[in-house]
């Protein structure tokens, strides 16, 4: 039997690369591009005066310090985090769970995926200005939480305690979808003929997908993690449409602070380094993600 | 060969003269002809109208010019226009919220009007308030004021046996007598940004508030007015997540009795309000409660290709007469010209009077005249975050007031 | 039974949703919990009358086609480069598209304007294309890197001993096997560039050039809402999505990949 290794020759290197530069090409141009003038832009001091047209006077860091005596940015850092963290968890187990589920064929399963999709491809504006609706003193929720004799409900949207998980949940219903998609061709992905076998062995249900299919996720499963940090950690639209960071700044966070800095308050420099910020702080759990993926792979 | 006698040479060259006079975008009156881009932000019906009957008076005039509306969303408007400019290209007239000329002014994104407006015949009939310089120059001009008024329901101040309130501590016993009748009390807007800011002003300016010199003891007495009336459920603290268009649907329920709004919701009141319904100038505190002069003004791109016709547009819609009265007709727009706003049609209006009142009594400059625009901007929306906390419930009126004091002076660096 | 709940959680809120573009503004706020009502199709008619739909629907789908195609064409041979490529290459790859993704749109607005305004695409679709490509290309790649991940590399030692060239591999053999990862990204990248809204509303500066999520944020405006128009609007203009979703999921086939091994 032949070396299960392709042999790592300059040559072959060299095609591999071949096809990454016309997509290297054109993000370097339309994306890197665009990157490094917001790197720019957080290390110099720009306004409207000369965001146009003139030169950016350099002032390396200033704006980063300038960030930490920012009241708004400390309490930006930290709903961010909570935030990430709500949609993170509650996206990819619910991505999961659903995808499981609805791995059960029949037109159950078809209608259900398709209200989840239909949803997901629902512009943010749309969904925020539903659930606004939804979550109104005399709305749906309360209505029915009122019906059950829970209790009155909330004012979910102007608690200071309650406004950002409201936000983070919303956000996080509207993108279970996208798991569940993905994690649904992962899973018919994974060859019946294992499954059948392990069946045969005796296995249960729990340990078929404890012991074969989480397996198996697992590359995926890293992957989509990444990209839902990522996704979370830029979320703005639901927070925009909701609440615009309040009441008061109750639910501003890392990406809404910088477009607010930037655009309502015109210190571009300033909202940009809240990005560049944020950036790094994905970079840094990206690299995570990379270690243990690599890791993975050479087991 | 024939010889081609001279009259008939004279005669071809006058006739074939227009071809060579570079009459592609002629400017003047009947024979102008070219296209105008305008970019704007509106979407109600009743603003589309008006702009639609602006272009077809101006076409009256000008029948060969077409007017191409381009509709952008009041939050990207800016970024797009300096981003046009970045890139050398913009529309040939913006009508924008006036406050932001100063940023298209430092975007270079805007051309000097003053060569066109200091010739202007009818310039002596706009309030200063209503054009924009800087630096001396002129740069934008409103062709209509669009203010707060205290809308209310007639049916229900009857009822209760309540009178339209002319003072605060009025509308106050006016709120407890309408809410303990099983009515809602009043709705506005409670957003942390710009339209919250907005709405504050009145009651902050009725207990001495200003920018030029912000007072603690000012802002705690306003948080505290609003503050109670949360407390005691005459305001629902939902508003913190409305901007000005949800409060006024509220209203047109029918079982609201006051909502703080704009003479714009004319339209809205008309289509979608059962109930008869009137306005009142916005009640007064210990000083008389001020009102921003609002509204959209004009400039003329800096990358038009063609700001002569430009300018001939603006004059035969938005700055002229009978412009300013068809933003009467359609949305309520008091004009900015004193012969519009002394038209009858204007002055007979019941239901808009007291807005033009308040343009005379106690219009005030928006953004107020405390220092150069994008920093008044970025102190009004510090003001805007904390009206829209204590409404809310999450900061007390004493902590607020000191927030705005000192978030006002580091941003106006006073 | 846990497809019910699934149902329950997205359906009725979806139900809301086509019963509020029903409902004029009055009365969404009359009674914000109510299903039962009195049905006006004043939104609809409204869309009917304005006549603008049909245009922007098409606009929507050359924005979304464009988009989709430019992005598989330059994402499936990257994701492939880069998986295959292993080593430090792959590490930096991956950070790099990462890094992309976390710009915040709103501030590559104005330099994607310079750089369109240079190749004079601004107001125009392709430019809106290529806006948008760059946007969902890092995403893409990500997606379909772990599909390309699970096919053994076996597979181009076994071509390579049959004499393929590493392209002729690439498109017979690895393309196909690829079929769930594409069609998986080609749903998400079109129903993501079927809904962008930043870029179009930026760079296009004719209205019959806009899209549909253009005229969906018209609805709301600093004057005014229409909820029934939002809502009716985001209805219509969502079901051709459905639609291509159905579509490339028919084409998901369980247990492609490994069945060639043998």
């Amino acid at each position: 039997m032949a070396d299960s290794k392709l042999p790592k020759s300059a040559l072959s290197r060299r095609v591999y690369l071949i096809y990454i530069i016309p997509a290297g090409i054109y993000l370097l141009l339309l994306a890197l591009y665009p990157f490094v003038n917001l790197l720019w832009m957080s290390l110099s001091n720009v306004t409207t005066l000369n965001i146009v047209r003139g030169s950016w006077p350099f002032r390396g860091l200033s704006n980063f310090v300038a960030l930490g005596h920012l009241s708004d940015f400390v309490l930006a850092f930290r709903n961010t985090l909570v935030f990430v963290l709500i949609v993170v968890s509650v996206g990819m187990l619910g991505g999961l769970g659903a995808a499981t589920l609805l791995q059960v064929k029949g037109r159950l399963s078809a209608v259900g995926l398709g209200l989840m999709v239909f949803t997901w491809a629902m512009p943010p504006v749309v969904l925020g200005s539903l659930w606004k609706f939804l979550l109104l003193p005399g709305g749906l929720v309360n209505s029915i939480l009122a019906t059950l004799h829970l209790s009155k409900g909330p004012l979910w949207l102007v608690q200071e305690n309650l406004v950002l998980v409201s936000v983070a949940l919303v956000n996080s219903w509207a993108v279970i979808p996208f798991s569940a998609l993905v994690y649904r061709a992962a899973l018919i992905d994974i060859p019946v003929e294992l499954l059948d076998a392990s069946s045969v062995d005796g296995a249960t249900p729990v340990q078929r997908f404890l012991r074969i299919k989480m397996p198996l996720l697992l590359p995926i499963t890293l992957i989509l993690t990444v990209l839902t940090v990522v996704y979370a950690f830029r979320s703005f639209d639901f927070i925009y449409v909701m609440t615009y960071g309040g009441p008061g700044v109750a639910s501003t966070t890392l990406p809404f602070l910088s477009y607010r800095l930037s655009f309502i308050n015109y210190k571009y420099s300033l909202g940009a380094s809240v990005a560049v910020f944020t950036v790094v702080i994905v970079f840094i759990l990206a690299f995570v993600y990379v270690r243990a993926l690599r890791r993975t792979e050479q087991t | 060969m024939n010889k081609i006698s001279v009259p008939v040479v004279c005669l071809l060259a006058l006739l074939a003269a227009p071809l060579f006079a570079g009459g592609q975008n002629e400017q003047s009156g009947a024979t102008a002809s070219g296209t105008v881009t305008v970019w704007h932000y509106f979407s109600v019906d009743s603003q589309v109208q008006e702009l639609k009957d602006l272009a077809a008076l101006y076409n009256q005039t000008s029948p060969n010019v077409r007017v191409n509306y381009v509709f952008v969303p009041y939050d990207q408007l800016n970024n797009k226009i300096v981003a046009a400019a970045a890139a050398s290209t913009g529309p040939d007239v913006v009508v924008y919220n006036g406050p932001n000329v100063g940023q298209f002014v430092d975007a270079k994104a805007i051309i000097d009007l003053s060569p066109y407006w200091g010739s202007y015949a009818d310039k002596g009939l706009f309030a200063p308030a209503v054009v924009h310089s800087i630096g001396g120059k002129v740069y934008g001009v409103q062709g209509y004021v669009n203010l707060l008024g205290l809308w209310y329901n007639k049916d229900i101040l009857d009822k209760v046996g309540v009178r339209p309130p002319t003072t605060i501590d009025e509308l106050t016993a006016a709120l407890q007598k309408v809410t303990a009748a099983g009515y809602k009390g009043i709705t506005l807007t409670g957003k942390p940004n710009d339209q919250g800011e907005w709405q504050s002003y009145p009651w902050m300016s009725a207990y001495g508030w200003s920018y030029s010199s912000p007072d603690a003891a000012a802002a705690q007495k306003a948080f505290a007015l609003v503050s109670s009336w949360a407390q005691a459920g005459y305001l629902s603290r939902i508003v913190v997540t409305w901007e000005q268009a949800e409060p006024f649907q509220a209203f047109t329920v029918g079982d609201v009795a006051f909502t703080e709004n704009g003479n714009w919701q004319l339209g809205t009141a008309k289509a979608n309000a059962h109930f008869n319904y009137g306005v009142t100038m916005m009640p007064a505190g210990p000083n008389p409660s001020k009102v921003y002069l609002g509204g959209e003004a004009e400039s003329i791109g800096a990358f038009s290709k063609n700001p002569q016709l430009a300018w001939q547009y603006l004059q035969g819609s938005y700055f002229s007469k009978a412009g300013q009265l068809i933003a009467f007709r359609d949305v309520g727009s008091i004009p900015s010209r004193s012969d519009a706003a002394q038209d009858p049609a204007v002055t007979s209006d019941k239901l808009l009077a007291p807005f033009a009142q308040e343009v005379q009594k106690v219009g005030a400059l928006y953004p107020p005249d405390a220092g150069p625009v994008t920093k008044v901007q970025n102190a009004q929306l510090v003001v805007g975050q904390q009206w829209s906390a204590v409404i809310a419930g999450q900061e007390d009126p004493a902590a607020a007031a000191d927030k705005s004091v000192s978030g006002v002076r580091a941003e106006l660096g006073q | 039974m846990g497809v019910i709940f699934l149902i329950v959680i997205y359906g009725v809120p979806l139900l809301w949703l086509a019963a509020t573009s029903l409902k004029d503004n009055r009365a969404i706020f009359a009674n914000p919990g109510g299903i039962v009502f009195s049905p006006s199709f004043q939104a609809y008619a409204q869309m009917a009358r304005e006549g603008t739909l049909g245009r922007a629907a098409l606009n929507s789908a050359i924005i979304s086609i464009g988009t989709t195609a430019l992005t598989l064409l330059l994402g499936i041979p990257t994701a492939y480069g880069l998986d295959r490529v292993r080593g430090a290459t792959l590490t930096v790859g991956l950070g790099v598209l990462v890094l992309l993704q976390m710009i915040p749109q709103t501030a590559t607005i104005i330099p994607l304007y310079r750089v369109l305004g240079a190749w004079r695409l601004l107001g125009t679709l392709p430019g809106v294309v290529l806006a948008d490509t760059a946007l969902y290309l890092p995403f893409t790649v990500l997606v379909l890197r772990p599909f390309v991940g699970g096919i053994p590399r076996e597979i181009e030692e076994a071509a390579a001993m049959d004499g393929a060239r590493t392209r002729t591999a690439f498109l017979r053999i690895i393309v196909p096997l690829l079929a769930n990862g594409i069609a998986t990204a080609a749903s998400l990248v079109f129903i993501l560039a079927w809904g962008e809204f930043l870029y179009a509303i930026s760079i296009l500066t004719s209205p019959d050039t806009y899209p549909i999520s253009a005229l969906i944020s018209q609805q709301i405006s600093a004057y005014g809402a229409s909820w029934s128009g939002l809502m009716a609007l985001a209805v219509i203009g969502s079901l051709p999505i459905l639609v291509v979703f159905v579509v490339a999921q028919r084409r998901l086939a369980s247990g492609l990949s490994l069945g060639a091994v043998k």
